[in-house]
């Protein structure tokens, strides 16, 4: 995975899967990295196949982490099982979604 | 070449799984192959892969230290007419809700068995001196996903 900063939003990029595995790691390695002057995370999901319950509960965390500093979590070209999970879980009306 | 025709007597799949988050996903590629090589549509295939790794991290999430070392068991049986897989636990067990209901959006944990129900027919949940067993009922050639969707 990789975090670029452009102006005020941090960029995370890289994501294969977000599972119970590994969705803890990565929602602290992203808290970790934010720095002030950060407000909004904008999460790739373009090479994302997976993401279960786990993934979400991470990703709703940095939705937090966003919203504390008046910013978003923009999640940008969820593959198609990843954007059915965001709509079944209605999550699709919290995050900002940016569809291919 | 796997056989990729429906079995007509149903065809069974054993596991294994450590208590760790790490093996869930490759035992979940094992079902998934399994599935798939029984002529599954991708579709419900899917449905299955996240309903089981949802069941699987409850399992280990929710199993007491003395349980740890104790395996996970998996089967998938496969039939013409639907899938069903079974997770048998060692945690101290839970009531099944009948109907889960979505968490408050902030939160970041308890969409697990709404999702298991979302992308399952049926689903039953029996406690038992050995462990508690965890059935997962899905008929074939329906995708939930697709119909809340639609």
């Amino acid at each position: 995975m990789k975090i670029d900063v452009e102006g005020d939003t941090l960029r995370i990029s890289g994501i294969k899967e977000l599972s119970a595995a590994n969705s803890g790691a990565f929602r602290d390695w992203v808290r970790g990295n934010i720095q002030d002057g950060q407000k909004n995370i904008e999460v790739d999901l373009s090479q994302a196949g997976f993401i279960d319950s786990s993934g979400l509960g991470a990703l709703v965390s940095l939705h937090r982490v966003a919203c504390g500093r008046k910013g978003i979590l923009r999640l940008v070209k969820p593959l198609p099982p990843v954007q059915q999970i965001l709509e079944l879980t209605r999550m699709h009306s919290i995050f900002e979604i940016i569809k291919a | 070449m796997p056989d990729s025709s429906p079995p007509t007597q149903g065809a069974a799949l054993r596991l294994a799984l450590a208590c760790d988050f790490e093996e869930v996903r490759r035992t979940a590629d094992t079902v998934r192959t399994f599935l798939t090589g029984q002529g599954c549509s991708s579709a419900d295939v899917m449905d299955c892969d996240l309903a089981l790794v949802e069941a699987c991290n409850n399992a280990i999430e929710y199993a007491p230290a003395a349980a740890r070392k104790q395996a996970i068991l998996l089967e998938a049986v496969c039939r013409p007419e639907e899938i069903e897989l079974r997770i048998t636990d060692h945690t101290a067990g839970f009531d099944l809700p009948r109907s889960p209901a979505l968490p408050n959006p902030d939160c970041e944990t308890g969409r697990g068995l709404f999702l298991i129900q979302k992308l399952m027919h049926q689903v039953d949940y029996v406690r038992g001196h050995e462990g508690n067993t965890l059935t997962l009922r899905k008929r074939r050639a329906q995708s939930l996903r697709g119909k809340v969707l639609a």
